[in-house]
């Protein structure tokens, strides 16, 4: 059974493919981090080179575009310990096939490949909707722990929205930052513990929020279960209103 | 500032109106704060799972008006307040920036005089678009009786705007709003639509981006669901309204007998959703999902009740059906016949495949082939009882033998 191991980029993938194409061989699973070996399983470290995964992602761009390549490469995002394997062979199938496969569901990578991209893109959207800023001496802080790995894909909605004021958006999950600083987005790797000074307003706003909440709600309609679904429990913690 | 408490007020009188959608309006930032995101965002969910996206809020509700349904009528006993338009404004500005809010629904209770109200409350948008650089969303009720000239000016800064029709028919209105007409209502909302009509000829696509909308109360007077269904499409078809909704009567702490006195309970005003999405969206006409003097099935999503009625149009072939065939069929939406149509051009499928494609198999099966292949059953009465049973299954509910009769029979005989 054969293995490939890879960094868990787009580029990581796309040297896999390139591996399988040039060598012939379709391996089992592709994975990045750890994963459980059985007897018979032959592991091939794929080393990511840049010239490489370039040649694959014009080969990609034949297929169906750019907009191929991105959505191929989407699940890469995804906290699911299969996302590798599924990209990797839907991928495959767009090169050998020469064609975009992405709406083939009676393909089962296919569908699970869908499947991801779905959770990305509602979760992007959720959040959209879910962050809550706090504003700060110096600017806006907001922090969240998405399932995904997604900071900057949240963030251009909210440079779009607020353009003349500062802000940082804090993945708490995996450390990451979005920096606004009022003209251009970056995204950075962040090791150390971030301390904010709330604005002298801040708290007042905060009560007045969790009033509005509990005002805005009709006892007699209760239905906790119909919130839930809307608003799975896990993202309350970062949430003023359910502090 | 607007303090805690007249905050509490201002929205509790606010909160019974339905519509909090943010959605239909593209506005770009222009050099201020905020935009409008089309297919909108909800920001949080309260405890009875209505979404919040807008901010919803009442300037006043100190009422002249006495209507019988309304928490906020004059006769009723309730704390009042009002707010000025900077209040207003100023809290818009602090809860959006902080994300808390998609945008500002703004009401009010008619003060005055419905020109003085509506004066207030164009004072407060234009504020808030002008001075505050707002360009978030902004949903703006019109009050009916008020100036046209007041209501176009208002119509040129929001991006929706409604006028409720409160209640199902003329003549309940009478009774249960007696300072309330049908025709002050439906006159703004048509002209409001010819206005905008005309603004688009031209262009303009400032006037009301995101079009009208209009609330109805249910179970406070005595209309059928097939009545209510077809006002609804007449609102959509006349006005070019995006959406219409309705809100299931609860008793407001009132004594009065022309009023039921309990609620009308919520599957109906589900129901009338799901009839209204049929409208929408499937290409449904109320003359087929009802007549006027009948209720919707309790027992049967209305699709399901008009797939059952017309038993001559199944099966239908998965894969050759075309897209506004697939989407009538019980257990396929507009999600699912999407996927199908995309998936059956690569190669032709089979019920193993709808099945992962998450078509809900136990309610197609009766009304779909694969390749010619039929699995279901076709006598409407049997169909009618496994669809009951499904539906039961799905809301994991212990199955009784004394449940309903066809049931009960069927479980006992093991036949269908």
């Amino acid at each position: 059974m054969l293995i490939y191991k890879c960094d868990g980029t787009a580029e990581g993938v796309s040297c896999c493919l390139y591996d399988s194409f040039v060598n012939k061989r379709v391996p089992e699973a592709v994975y990045s981090g750890s994963f459980q070996p059985s007897f018979d399983t032959e592991v091939v470290n794929i080393a990511t080179d840049k010239a490489i995964a370039e040649r694959v992602r014009r080969g990609i761009a034949k297929c169906g575009g750019i907009w191929l390549y991105s959505e191929l490469f989407l699940p890469l995002r995804s906290y699911d310990g299969l996302r590798e394997s599924v990209t990797f062979s839907v991928a495959r199938r767009c090169l050998e096939e020469r064609r975009s496969v992405v709406t083939d569901y009676t393909d089962a990578n296919v569908l699970y490949h869908r499947d991801l991209c779905e959770k990305i893109r509602k979760e992007v959207h959720r959040i959209h909707g879910f962050l809550r800023f706090s504003e700060c001496v110096g600017g806006l802080y907001a922090h969240f722990e998405p399932d995904n790995d997604i900071v900057d894909l949240v963030a251009p909605h909210f440079a779009e929205r607020f353009p003349s004021e500062k802000f940082i958006i804090h993945d708490t999950k995996r450390n990451l930052l979005a920096v606004y600083d009022g003209k251009s987005l970056k995204t950075v790797v962040n090791d150390y513990p971030v301390t904010v000074y709330l604005s002298t307003e801040e708290e007042n706003f905060r009560k007045l929020w969790k009033t509005y909440f509990s005002s805005v709600n009709i006892e007699s309609r209760k239905n906790e279960k119909l919130q839930n679904n809307y608003l799975p429990r896990r993202y309350r913690k970062n949430m003023t209103e359910f502090e | 500032m607007l303090d805690e408490e007249r905050l509490k007020i201002l929205t509790e009188s606010a909160k019974y109106d339905v519509s909090c959608s943010s959605s239909g309006s593209d506005r770009r930032n222009v050099g201020g704060t905020g935009n409008a995101a089309y297919g909108g965002i909800c920001h949080s969910f309260t405890q009875d799972g209505r979404c919040i996206s807008l901010m919803k809020i009442l300037l006043s509700n100190k009422c002249v008006y006495n209507c019988l349904y309304c928490v906020n009528r004059r006769s009723n006993d309730v704390p009042r307040a009002s707010a000025t338009p900077d209040e207003i404004c100023m809290l818009v500005m602090s809860f959006y920036k902080r994300n808390y809010i998609e945008g500002l629904f703004l009401s009010s209770a008619i003060e005055k005089s419905p020109d003085h109200t509506m004066e207030l409350l164009l004072e407060t948008v234009t504020r808030l678009r002008k001075l505050y650089g707002f360009n978030g969303y902004i949903h703006l009720k019109g009050i009916p009786g008020a100036d046209s000239l007041l209501l176009e000016r208002a119509a040129n800064l929001v991006d929706r705007m409604s006028f409720n029709i409160e209640l199902p028919s003329e003549k309940s209105l009478r009774l249960l709003a007696p300072q309330k007409s049908a025709s002050a209502i439906l006159t703004p909302m048509k002209e409001m639509a010819e206005s905008r009509f005309a603004a688009r000829a031209e262009n303009n696509k400032k006037f009301l981006p995101a079009g009208q909308t209009t609330q109805m109360i249910v179970g406070a007077s005595p209309e059928h669901d097939g009545r209510i269904i077809r006002l609804t499409e007449a609102l959509y078809k006349k006005y070019s309204l995006k959406r219409v909704y309705f809100s299931s009567y609860v008793p407001t702490n009132t004594t009065t007998p022309l009023l039921p006195t309990t609620p009308v309970g919520l599957l109906r005003e589900h129901r009338l959703y799901q009839a209204d999405w049929l409208l929408r969206f499937y290409g449904f006409s109320a003359a087929e999902i009802l007549d006027s003097d009948e209720d919707l099935d309790v027992n049967f999503d209305p699709k399901c009740g008009w797939a059952l009625k017309h038993m001559e149009n199944f099966p239908v072939e998965i894969n050759t059906a075309p897209p506004e065939m697939l989407v009538r069929v019980p257990g396929i939406g507009f999600v699912t016949a999407n996927k199908i149509v995309r998936a059956r051009k690569f190669s032709s499928l089979d019920f193993n495949d709808l099945y992962k494609m998450r078509v809900v198999m136990k309610r197609a099966v009766h009304f779909i082939t694969c390749n010619g292949k039929f699995c279901g059953q076709t006598r409407p009465a049997a169909v009618k009882n496994l669809l009951l049973l499904a539906d039961r299954a799905q809301n994991a509910e212990q199955l009784s033998l004394f449940s309903s009769p066809e049931i009960s029979t069927s479980a006992l005989i093991g036949q269908f």
